[in-house]
């Protein structure tokens, strides 16, 4: 416990570091923020003409889709705010960037992720704030119903973002597919998961967990299920440790770039 | 009793090849034709505490792989080997306590911040008592002379500086050995020296024990007293820096820019006049045949110099030269 | 060849702006990568579309809506996210260029600054084009199947069309990047454009959908004639409508040129007072 406790002072400090670095960019980092937001403003704008004319899909009605997005959003915010490396960890293995971090005397995986904030995704973390105020029901349960589901996502994405990265331990260079992977999973958890069934829908609970970062929470917020947020819970615990074995067993294989300096 | 030992470390890396074009790349994704690359072939050796080792080669001979295989950043293929009595590849965590490394080409100090910032980082990271900590500071400070740059944010800083606090960072937690890879990279003469000197003061002061890889001459005879030169994975010569002067580096290049025009029937006793062009010339010396500063009075005495430049022979030369006289006295040992 | 070429003829100018395409087609195909990226961003893009609109078309109970059936609609966003995926960046190279002086150096060279621009964006084009277009047919085949409805004959004037469609967008696009002239970021239009595009232009959904109110604003801006008009031929050709395409892109392109050289001017008589 008390070592537990040692590493999350560490990690406080992180942050604080982390936010002292984006404080010397205000400009550029206000600059994306905004971006941002009129980049998520405008889906809602879609499907507000889209109700406009059609009254529901799936379930999903307006209401339904602004919390999704407040979701999506938020549980993406708080992921690349704080652990503003997880989507660098392909980049980080690949070109041997953990060699750092394996000398120093802490958690390798959570060091990496926290050692960076990220600018972008703060205008994400206030547009998931702001969703709450057109969709939230203001009692004492519900906004915190609300940000344990974001904050639930949010490892999850986390999660994703490193087993994906991993990937880079076997193939080399895998940004790419890094990337590729982690816009997949975003793109379908914007969308009501009753669109989807069969394989699809299993791979959206499973390979690619878009479902639990936006469909399940708002399914949470709207039924008030405790055995739900028990499973969401529960998910999030099992990603976390798959998470950290994948890493694990991935880092006997880190190369630490050294393979692309081999004279032939 | 030696406080580092390595035996038949090996490590191989898979390289993925392939063929040029659209094709290629098809063929490589669906059928990846590997070629493994021997980086480190079996290497053995013992380092005492309080020892300054170098370990030299060009590039690519596999200098930073073993530094990494013994700070626990990269596993071996096979082999043993011993830190402080810790399997560095099994107990990094325990390890990364009681040494510190600084790796030229990869950067610990954070780009945006002021180093200050970083110290503290590192005092967070080790889990330094504040006081000591600051007492450590303050020292390091004064011995890297620090005290102007500690609150500059590290990307105004000249790489000679930034190397300084580099370095600094990683003596703050007292580690008892020092891996240094390239610390000299890039740097210029009076940035190399400046660095030397201090690292020289920390070993002398704490009987630090450095462990220093290099491609860099000057860094060997300036630092080490004993000092291992590998080739293409192996180990082709360990022994005191010394000896190696003794027998390899004998050779120097002086380059010299006269202030009036050479004549053309110019020559040297005991050495060999590489060029020779309107206003300088090139010499190639071996110092056991005459010592560097008789040739210079000697030149000095010729004619007024504008300017006079006193080289070592590249790395490249002196490992040639080594293969040589292994092959001549049919060793398949290192040379001893 | 060479001792043929007659500096400034039309022949001359067209062998040289083809040079440019090839180099530039061959460029892209190094980065075969990019392709599949794309390739795979428009299969998720057409399977969730698909997906969406089969589940609305059914709620609604309707075999037709605003004009289109639901293998229409399906194959609509081929062709729509295609042009989309595919179209040239080049506010976001023009602001560099502007930026970093490079502007200056390249309007010495004996080519028109804009046409080069154009010609080199769209070597890029095709390829990616090629690659969106056979990812998206495949998804929209296995959830919509076979699209009986397609004029495949009239697809030169559709392929016209769209490159108009791209000239349009290039337009308007290349003001954006010269905004650079003006302002230190040009990335708030660029993001503007982009997003005016998806609702606006028919990304998202065809404006047969959009309320009647919407729909009559976004038939009189521009951003329909990138995205909308093609990708609306494409599915349900008409000749009528087809000439009536031509007549709005052309004014389009007649007034956002006139406008674009116009900005081009200002912009580097400023630059060469404030020497680039």
């Amino acid at each position: 416990m008390q070592r537990l406790n040692k590493e999350l002072r560490f990690i406080g400090h992180l942050i604080k570091l982390g936010l002292a670095g984006l404080m010397e960019y205000r400009a550029s980092f206000l600059m994306q923020a905004v971006g941002m937001f009129i980049n998520n403003g405008v889906y809602l704008v879609f499907w507000m003409l889209f109700f406009d004319r059609f009254k529901d899909v799936k379930g999903y009605q307006l209401e339904q889709i602004f919390l999704l997005f407040g979701f999506v959003a938020l549980g993406f915010g708080i992921a690349y705010t704080f652990a503003g490396n997880a989507g660098r960890l392909a980049e980080f293995i690949a070109q041997g960037r953990l060699d750092y971090y394996l000398t120093l005397p802490r958690p390798v995986l959570p060091h990496v992720l926290f050692s960076r904030m990220g600018s972008f995704s703060v205008g994400d973390l206030t547009f998931g704030l702001m969703m709450y105020f057109f969709v939230g029901k203001f009692d004492l349960l519900s906004p915190i119903l609300y940000l344990v589901c974001a904050v639930l996502a949010a490892v999850i994405f986390v999660s994703f973002s490193v087993i994906t990265g991993c990937l880079a331990f076997y193939f080399g260079n895998a940004s790419f597919v890094h990337m590729q992977l982690q816009n997949t999973m975003i793109t379908f958890s914007l969308y009501p998961i009753g669109l989807f069934q069969g394989t699809i829908r299993l791979i959206l609970f499973t390979l690619i967990p878009a479902a639990f970062v936006g469909a399940v929470p708002v399914e949470i917020v709207q039924t008030r299920s405790p055995e739900l947020l028990l499973g969401m819970i529960g998910v999030a615990i099992f990603s976390v440790l798959l998470m950290t074995f994948v890493f694990q067993v991935g880092l006997r294989r880190y190369e630490s770039g050294s393979a692309l300096h081999v004279n032939l | 009793m030696p406080i580092i030992t390595l035996q038949e470390l090996k490590k191989v890396f898979r390289l993925k090849q392939k063929a040029p074009g659209l094709r290629g790349s098809f063929r490589a994704l669906l059928r990846p034709e590997y070629q493994t690359v021997e980086a480190v072939k079996g290497i053995s050796l013992e380092m005492e505490q309080g020892e300054l080792l170098a370990f030299i080669g060009p590039n690519g001979a596999g200098k930073s792989t073993t530094i990494k295989m013994l700070t626990g950043i990269l596993y071996p293929s096979s082999g043993e080997a011993s830190v402080l009595g810790y399997i560095p590849w099994q107990q990094r965590r325990e390890l990364s306590y009681h040494i510190g490394s600084i790796f030229g080409q990869k950067p610990q100090l954070w780009y945006h911040l002021p180093p200050i910032d970083t110290f503290e980082l590192f005092a967070h990271l080790y889990e330094l008592e504040p006081s000591a900590f600051r007492q450590r500071r303050d020292f390091l400070v004064e011995a890297f002379s620090l005290e102007e740059l500690l609150h500059v944010p590290v990307r105004k800083l000249s790489l000679g500086q930034r190397m300084r606090c580099e370095v600094a960072a990683s003596l703050l937690h007292r580690p008892r050995i020092l891996f240094l890879d390239e610390p000299t990279i890039g740097l210029d003469v009076v940035a190399k020296q400046k660095l030397r000197e201090a690292i020289k003061l920390l070993h002398e002061q704490e009987k630090l024990t450095i462990f220093l890889t290099s491609h860099d001459v000057g860094d060997v005879e300036a630092l080490c007293r004993r000092v291992i030169v590998i080739n293409h994975g192996q180990v082709i010569f360990d022994d005191t820096t010394s000896a190696l002067k003794r027998r390899f580096l004998h050779k120097k290049i002086i380059s010299v820019r006269f202030g009036q025009p050479v004549p053309e029937d110019f020559s040297v006793k005991n050495a060999t006049l590489l060029k020779r062009g309107e206003w300088g010339v090139k010499i190639e010396l071996d110092t056991r045949v005459r010592p560097v500063d008789n040739l210079i009075q000697a030149i000095m005495n010729y004619a007024p110099v504008m300017d006079i430049n006193v080289e070592d022979p590249p790395m490249e030369d002196v490992i040639r030269e080594i293969y040589a006289v292994e092959e001549t006295i049919h060793l398949k040992e290192p040379v001893r | 060849m060479i001792a043929e070429t007659k500096y400034g003829t039309i022949s001359a100018n067209f062998r040289k702006y083809y040079a440019v395409v090839r180099i530039n087609t061959q460029n892209s195909l190094a980065y075969t990568w990019d392709a599949v990226s794309q390739g795979i961003l428009i299969a998720i893009f057409i399977l969730i579309f698909a997906r969406l609109w089969k589940v609305t078309f059914a709620a609604q109970g309707a075999e037709i809506i605003g004009d289109l059936t639901l293998r229409q609609t399906i194959w609509y966003f081929v062709w729509a996210e295609a042009i989309q995926l595919s179209k040239m960046n080049a506010s976001f190279k023009m602001q560099e260029e502007v930026q970093d002086g490079s502007l200056a150096y390249t309007l010495g060279r004996p080519y028109n600054y804009l046409l080069y621009h154009f010609f080199s964006g769209v070597g890029e084009v095709f390829v990616r084009m090629a690659s969106t277009l056979a990812f998206g047919m495949v998804i929209a085949w296995i959830e919509a199947g076979t699209p009986s409805f397609i004029r495949w004959e009239t697809l030169p004037l559709l392929l016209m069309v769209t490159v108009l469609a791209l000239v349009v967008d290039f337009c308007m696009s290349a003001m954006i990047g010269l905004t650079a002239f003006f302002f230190e970021d040009t990335m708030a239009f660029r993001l503007i454009y982009q997003k005016l595009l998806l609702v606006l232009g028919g990304v998202l959904l065809p404006l047969d959908f959009l309320p009647d109110s919407v729909q009559t604003v976004a038939r009189l801006l521009p951003f329909n004639a990138v995205i909308y008009a093609p990708a609306r031929l494409f599915v349900a050709w008409d000749t009528s409508q087809f000439l009536e395409i031509l007549a709005v892109q052309g004014f389009w392109i007649a007034a956002l040129g006139f406008l674009l050289a116009l900005f081009f001017r200002f912009g580097t008589q400023r630059v060469s007072i404030n020497g680039g």
